[in-house]
Parts: C-alpha cells; structure tokens; sequence
C-alpha cells in the first residue's frame, strides 16, 4: 500500500512537473516572431531622440543634422537642390516616430511553422525552398539568410497596382510619364491567399509571376509584358513581350535582364529594389545601421514639382537596417555590387545603393512603404513609392503606386501567352 | 484654292495638335476606366532626293508625299468579372493626302479616279473603318465577332506565316507605317479555346462568311505607284492614264466582294510551348489577294487600251478606251496555306532569341507568260510554294558605347533575318517577279538587318532597317531617328530611304526613289 502510494506520489509529481515544464521547454524552442527593428534600451534611446525631431520638417538648413541616417548621396540631393531641379528653397521631408510594423497573421503563423522545417546544405543554401512560407530565417545570422528573407516576402501573395511617374533629366527640368498596371503573383512561398504554402498545380516550376500593362509612354500603348521566375535557379526567367504597336508576341534575351528599360535609371533585376536569383551572388552581412525609412508614407503627403529629381513631403522614421553587400558572380556583371538597407520587420529593402564596375557610386533606390488593408482586412505593409537616383548622370525616376488590389485571387492564367493577346 | 485650303489645313491640324497637348498628364481613360481611347495624328512628308529625268516631266517639287493621318480607336468594357468579360473594340482612321495640291504637274501624272482615293478616303467600310468587334471572354473561351486585323506572324516587317489579312500598300508598306494603317480589317468570326493540356495549347478558329477584301496595290503616279512614262507608252503628254492603271481598275473591280456562297475563308491554328519552344501551326484556306489574269482576255483587254494611246497620239487629244466594267479580266483564285512558327530563347548561343517562320502554299494560282514577261501573258497554272525565314535577335552590349552617356546603359537591339522561298515544279514561264523572284530563278532569299539603339534616356531612338535579296541584288536601307519631345504626345522622326539595285529583268529596283521622310505625330 505504500509503495503503491509513494509510486502514486511519483506519477503525480511527473504528470505535475510536465505539465509546467514543457510548455516551457516548448516556449524556449518557439519561434520568436514579430520582432521589434530595436530592442527596449535601444528604443528608449530612439524615443528620446525623437523627442528633438519628430514633426520635424528637414531641409537644408538642417539637414545635416540627421545626416548620419541617410545616404551620403542623398544629403547632397536636400544640401543642392539646383543641382537636381529642386526649388530654390530645396526639398524637405518630415521625421515622425518610428512605429514596429507587424506582418499579417499569415506571415507570422507561417514564419513560425516553416522556418524549424528550413534545410539546408552546407553553403547555406536552403534545400526544400519550394516547401516553406514565411521568413525562412527570423534570426539571420548572414547575408544569405537576410537575402532569403527578403526573397520570402511575397507582398500579400498577389497584388494589382498602377505606377505613375516620371523619367526626370533635373537639369533639363524635363520628364517623361510613365502609367503602367503591374501584377505580380507568387506561385510558392505564399502565407495570405489560398492555396498556401504553394500551388500545386505548378507543372513548369514557377517561382513567381509579373504582368505589365504599359498605358504609357503612348508609343507603347497597350503593350503588355508577362515575366516567370522560376523555382530552378539554373532555369532563365522567361519573358515575353505583346507589342502593341507590331502586334507581336516577342520572347526576349535575358541579356535584357541588365538593359535600362525605356530611359529609366533601373534594369529588369532591380524590379521591387531585388529581382534576381540569389544563388548567382554572394551575400555579405556586414553589420547593422540606423536609417531614416519612410516606413508609412501616405502618397499624398508627396509633392513633385515638374523636373524635380526628389519630392518633398516624404515622412521618415529611424529604423536599425540590416546592411548586406551584394555581389554578383558574374565580373561583367552591371553593378560591381549592391548594398541592401533592410528593413529587420518586414526584410523589404528600403534604401539600395550601387556601384559601377569600376567601382564606383553610381545609383541611390529608395523605396518608401506604407500600410494597405488587404483583402482579408489585414493591414500589410507594401511599397508606396519608387525613387531612382543616378549620381554620376544626375539623372532620376520617381513613381507613386497606387494599389488596385492585395492579397486577391488571382488566376494563373494572369501569366499565359493568351493573356497577352487579349483585348484591353 | 487647293493649295490654299492645304495650308491652312495643315496649320489647322498643327494648332490642333498643340492645343491638344497642353495638358501634360492627358488621360486616355473615361467612365471610370471603363472607356479608353488611343491613337494618334501625324504629318508625314517625303523629300525625294533622286529623281530621274523622265520623271521630272511629272514633279515641280521634290515633295513627293505630304499626309495627315488620324486613327483613332476606342475600347469600352461593358462587364469585366472572373466570370464573363465583355469589350468592344473599334477603330477608325482617316488620311488627306497633299503633295498634289502644291504640284501640278505631280497632280496631273495622277489618273483622276486614283486621285480620289489618293486624297481621302473613298469608302467607311473599307478605308476607314478599320476594325469593330465584341470580344467575349468566358472561362477558357474567348469569341469575338466583327471586323477583325489578325497577326499571326512573329518577324518585324515580313509577312511569312501572316496570311490572314490582306494588305494596303497604297500609302506605305510596312516598316514605314503601322499595321493599323497596312492591313485591312476582314469581318469575321474567331474563337479561342485555351486547354489545360501539356504545353499550354491554345486552339483558334477562324471563320470568314464572305467578306473578301483584295490586296490595295500603289496607284499610278503616286509616291510608290508605278512611274508615268512607263505606261503612258504613245503620248505620255496626252495620256490621262498608262495601262497599269488600265489594268488595276479592272483588278479592283473583278475582286468577288461580298459572297457567303463562295468567299467564305477558313483558318486554324495551334499555340502551344514544348520543351522551352514556342510553336504554332497554322492553316488557312481562303481566295487569294492578287489575282490571276484570264490568259484569253487579258490581250483583248489591253488591246483597245492600246488603241486609245495610239488615237491618243495622233490626235494630240485624249481618246478614252471603251468601257470594260462588263467584263471580266481577273480571277481571284482559293489556295491554301500550311505553316507555323518557332520561338525560342538560347542563354547558350550568346543569349539569342530565334524566330523561324515557315509557309507551304498549296496549289498557290501563278500566271504564265512568255519567258515570265507579265505582258505576254499566256495562261495559269498553279504551283506548291514553301518559304522559311529564321531570325536571330539579340541585345548587344557594346564596349564603351553602351556605358557612355549617349547609350546610357541601354544595349543595341539587333535582328538578323534570313528569308527563303522555293517554287516547286519552276519552270521559266512562271510570273514570279512581284515575289521578287530573278528571272529563271524558282527560289529567292533576302537577307535583313534591323538595329535599334535607345540613346539619351530614350529621348533619341535610332532605328535602322535594311534589306538585300541576294538573287537580283535588289537593296533598302533605312536609317531613322526618333526624337521623343518632352512630355507624353510629341514624337518627331527624321529618315532616310535608299534603295537600289542592279538593273536586270524583271527586278523591280529603283535607285531613284531614295528620299528623306520627315513625320511629325501625336500620339494618345
């Protein structure tokens, strides 16, 4: 009877004992995800420093004053506004407090199902690739990690948006517009539509789809575009222009892939600031740095003035980017390497700076975002903005994004040949 | 007064355009994006700068081409859904031709009812409106209905695999002006059924009940028309027309017309993509654009013609050739057409598009003539005919250029385009010289060359076109620049047109129609 009692006590004190301790074991092995871009004592410090320039208006009267978290290149941009068609009184933005940006549930839940499931082989490369959603790694120990990160975020799976702007030469004061539709669709990877992870229904091994509909310039009217990644990096992004003018269907080079398009300052791989494969570079973390970001930037609050190379009314806020130094294999390769501001909530590259093959500074990208209610009611935070600067030719882009459509079904027929050809 | 009204038109027209473009953001879109509008105006001038002696009895000017263009097309969606779409489509385009009005001399060498069509538009069905259609699109069929341009054909300037629609050359040919301007619109039937077997097929039916439009050939005395002293053979001074133009009325008017009994064309094709490999099949049946001349009246049709001129002359005053509009001179004979094209992408051969196109004509109607002299016709035959044309396309990186501030990082475009053609069972008397065929030659190949380069951010385009058939020698260069004007509408091109070419039987080459071309446009 005792012992039957004392082995009684045992069982209790085990059954006890788990149920409190392994949900703390379980806890410690949980995925930490949302994180904050700062830690408490370096948000405390954030806070205070905010407490000076939040509503702030910059130009260049003090500009230099937060010039440590911008580009170098950009700071000219604000000190000589007569260098870039700006006013006489310059361009300005405004400083407000940074704000944590939380991903949609989805993003999360897949972020903490997949990322434990993530092989891979020595080099780092991840093994099941095609399996996984959410961000493979949300503690990136290295640039490739980050890199997959960002390759991960798959702006609301689906999305319907229509960028207007401008080929801007500040020095003529002059632009040409641009309104082109983009859609873009992510076959794999997928956390906010139906079906998720992955479309199984995917013979030929999409990774990602793009449509373009150019309504201008004029002469390419109606002219259409369908890009396909593809899950196989040694398989070449396959591309297909509709022009309109010929009414032709054109398959083209990816030697394209590195062609300026139309007298823009950007090439087919700096699409969404990164469009490439990665495994055709190497990735080098090399630290972090606080950025001024417009993280939450109402396109409204942009004023352009005609031939002006920088809007004002951007809204800023400090953020700690990951910085990550991009090289491509290839030496002939257009830009001798890239470097990647990234945001650490949603690894959207904000601030891209590139160098030419001599090796030096050519080109300056930011990319504002701002918060979009998706078609779940979500809000997700999605590009706002694109801005091109090219330093040595004193040259510059800029569109305003308006978003039609996130997190939609969309067909995969979107991306077919017929699709092309369709009336519209 | 013509020459009066031409300018003040042309001044019209230019204020228009700057009127219209003031607002630098205009929008092509209304009812909520429901209805679009694009198009375009332009002015467009040619300068000849090679014109041989006879033919400056018929020019005061080198002007030799001075035309206003409009096109204008409309697109209004009534129900777009994932369910069911609904557009409709038309489009309607206009020209005045005016060169004339300030030569006349220019004027004169242009046969009076060609003049007509030369200058406007004769007719709302055939010249003007060139297409108007519903597109029906629901689940993986897609039905559109009404005056359609097909293109089937994936190469710049050729016509290999693009056999649907009959051309109008009368203005331009292609290269030098838009499809829209070129093809003429078929009314017509056509469904697509887009499959989810391997290889993304895509199936598309086409059916014609009976509309038949013939090829528009250059008018006599025109810009690219046929010269007058060529065919005014007895008094090129009284003459009012040379019998091509004689023989080109005849033409129009034996053309079929309307027919659902006999006109009805017919046409399939396939689309699919295999192992990296865009394809497609085709084939169509249909009467021919050109026609075969009746082997027994084509004498006693040019006979009376001949007369005229010979009254003509010895009389110093035009005597008109009876009328011939009873008769019948030219048949528009049915042959059918097999063929197809590929399209692939190669990283391994220097990252090069390839474009192959190919046709069979099948019992295609040729005429027969005395040694394939079209003016000693004798009869008709018809013979098989296969043709090929591979394209190789390429983005070329130049060293320094492409980096310079001229290119701005902005790679040349290059295509490179081998055509050949082969009739089967030759022999010498086939007229094969509008298919640029040598004489006693059964096959042809050309060779063409097409460059473009972006240059300062797109704002100067330089385009250059060129052609040479090795057989005859016959050759074209056209070198182009555009100028993008600031803002979303002005677009200013400056060319130049060369041709030549040995002077040898039946090649049709003419190294004095090399002119400038000068086109001002708007575009929306």
């Amino acid at each position: 009877m005792g012992l039957h009692n004392s082995k009684s006590e045992i069982i209790v004190v085990f059954v006890v004992l788990m149920t409190f301790i392994m949900p703390a074991i379980a806890a410690a092995a949980e995925v930490v995800f949302p994180v904050s871009a700062y830690a408490p004592e370096e948000l405390a410090e954030v806070r205070q420093w905010e407490k000076t320039w939040a509503g702030k208006k910059i130009d260049k009267t003090n500009i230099d004053q937060v010039a440590e978290f911008m580009p170098a290149s950009y700071v000219e941009i604000y000190k000589n506004p007569e260098t870039w068609g700006g006013p006489p009184e310059g361009n300005y933005f405004h400083i407000v407090p940074y704000t944590q940006i939380v991903e949609t549930k989805g993003m999360v839940a897949a972020t903490k199902k997949y990322s434990p499931l993530v092989k891979t082989d020595p080099e780092g490369k991840i093994i099941n690739y095609a399996e996984i959603a959410g961000f493979p790694f949300p503690e990136p120990k290295t640039g490739l990690e980050i890199a997959y990160n960002m390759e991960c975020q798959t702006r609301g799976d689906t999305y319907h948006m229509n960028w207007k702007g401008g080929v801007v030469d500040p020095r003529k004061r002059s632009e040409r517009n641009s309104d082109q539709v983009f859609k873009e669709m992510f076959f794999i990877h997928r956390v906010d539509v139906e079906p998720m992870p992955a479309i199984l229904k995917n013979p030929k091994g999409y990774h990602k789809g793009q449509f373009l509909h150019f309504n201008k310039p004029a002469e390419m009217h109606n002219s259409r575009l369908i890009v396909m990644k593809f899950i196989d990096e040694t398989k070449e992004y396959s591309s297909y222009l509709y022009y309109s003018e010929f009414r032709r269907i054109r398959r083209l080079s990816q030697a394209e892939r590195t062609n300026a398009i139309d007298g823009q300052d950007q090439i087919y791989d700096d699409g969404n600031m990164f469009d490439g494969y990665l495994s055709r570079n190497n990735f080098k973390f090399t630290g972090k740095k606080e950025l001024l970001l417009a993280r939450h930037q109402d396109v409204k609050d942009i004023k352009h003035i005609f031939g002006e190379a920088l809007s004002s009314g951007y809204t800023f806020e400090r953020c700690n980017t990951y910085v990550v130094e991009v090289v491509n294999n290839n030496p002939n390769y257009i830009y001798s390497k890239r470097i990647w501001y990234i945001d650490p909530e949603t690894y959207m590259i904000h601030w891209q700076e590139m160098y030419d093959q001599v090796g030096q500074y050519w080109k300056c990208f930011n990319q504002p975002t701002n918060n979009i209610k998706n078609a779940n009611g979500e809000m997700k935070n999605f590009m706002a903005a694109y801005i091109m600067q090219d330093m040595q030719r004193k040259h510059s882009g800029q569109t305003k994004v308006t978003v039609k459509g996130l997190s939609y079904k969309m067909s995969p027929k979107q991306f077919s040949l017929t699709n092309l050809q369709r009336t519209y | 007064m013509r020459i009066k009204s031409a300018v003040i038109g042309t001044t019209f027209i230019c204020l228009m355009l700057l009127c219209l473009s003031s607002p630098a953001h205009a929008s092509t879109f209304f009812l909520d994006g429901r209805l679009e509008i694009s198009g375009f105006v332009k002015e467009t001038a040619y300068i000849r700068t090679g014109m041989s002696d006879r033919e400056k009895i018929y020019h005061d000017s080198n002007l030799d081409y001075l035309q206003t263009s409009l096109l204008f097309e409309t697109l209004y969606t009534v129900k777009d859904d994932s369910d069911l779409t609904i557009r409709l489509f038309g489009g309607v385009k206009w020209w005045w031709q005016k060169a004339h009005y300030f030569d006349q001399d220019y004027r004169r060498s242009i046969p009076h009812r060609d003049r007509k069509d030369w200058t406007h538009p004769r007719s709302f069905n055939e010249d003007i409106l060139t297409e108007a259609y519903v597109d029906i699109i629901k689940g993986p069929w897609e039905v559109r209905i009404g005056k359609q341009i097909c293109i089937w054909g994936q190469l710049n300037m050729s016509r290999v695999a693009d056999v649907v629609n009959p051309l109008d050359i009368r203005r331009g040919f292609p290269g030098e002006n838009p499809w829209e301007d070129i093809k003429q619109g078929l009314w017509m039937i056509r469904v697509f059924y887009e499959s989810e077997l391997p290889g993304d097929l895509l199936f598309e039916t086409i059916f014609n009940p009976g509309d038949y439009q013939n090829m528009e050939i250059v008018l006599e005395g025109t810009h690219k028309g046929t010269k007058p002293y060529g065919v005014r053979w007895f008094d090129p001074e009284n003459q009012k027309f040379g019998v091509y133009h004689w023989q080109r009325e005849q033409w129009t008017r034996d053309a079929p017309g309307w027919n659902l009994k006999d006109n009805w064309e017919l046409g399939f094709r396939v689309r699919g993509n295999t192992f990296g490999v865009d394809w497609t099949l085709l084939y169509w049946n249909a009467r021919d654009d050109v026609p075969v001349a009746h082997p027994d009246k084509i004498g006693t049709f040019t006979t009376p013609y001949i007369f005229s001129g010979i009254l003509t002359s010895m009389t110093g005053k035009w005597v008109s050739p009876p009328d011939w509009s009873r008769e019948k001179v030219f048949y528009y004979k049915r042959y059918q057409t097999i063929g197809g094209t590929t399209q692939v992408y190669s990283q391994k051969l220097w990252d090069t598009v390839w474009r192959t196109e190919w046709f069979y004509e099948i019992n295609r109607p040729l005429n027969k003539a005395v040694n394939g002299d079209s003016r000693e016709i004798y009869g008709w035959t018809r013979r098989n005919i296969f043709g090929i044309a591979v394209q190789c396309n390429k983005a070329i990186y130049i060293p320094w250029f492409t980096k310079s501030f001229i290119a701005v990082d902005r790679m040349l475009d290059v295509s490179l385009t081998y055509f050949w053609e082969k009739v089967q069972n030759h022999d010498h008397d086939l007229v094969l010289s509008d298919r640029d065929h040598a004489w006693t030659n059964s096959s042809t190949d050309m060779l063409g060359l097409f460059m473009k380069q972006d240059m300062f951010h797109s704002r100067i385009i330089f385009i250059f076109n060129g052609r040479y058939f090795l057989r005859t020698g016959k050759w074209m260069a056209i070198p182009s620049l555009c100028y993008v004007m600031p803002g979303d509408h002005w677009r200013f091109d400056l060319g130049y047109v060369a041709e030549g070419g040995p002077k040898r039987r039946f090649v049709k080459s003419s190294a004095t129609m090399d002119k400038v071309t000068i086109r001002l446009r708007y575009v929306f």
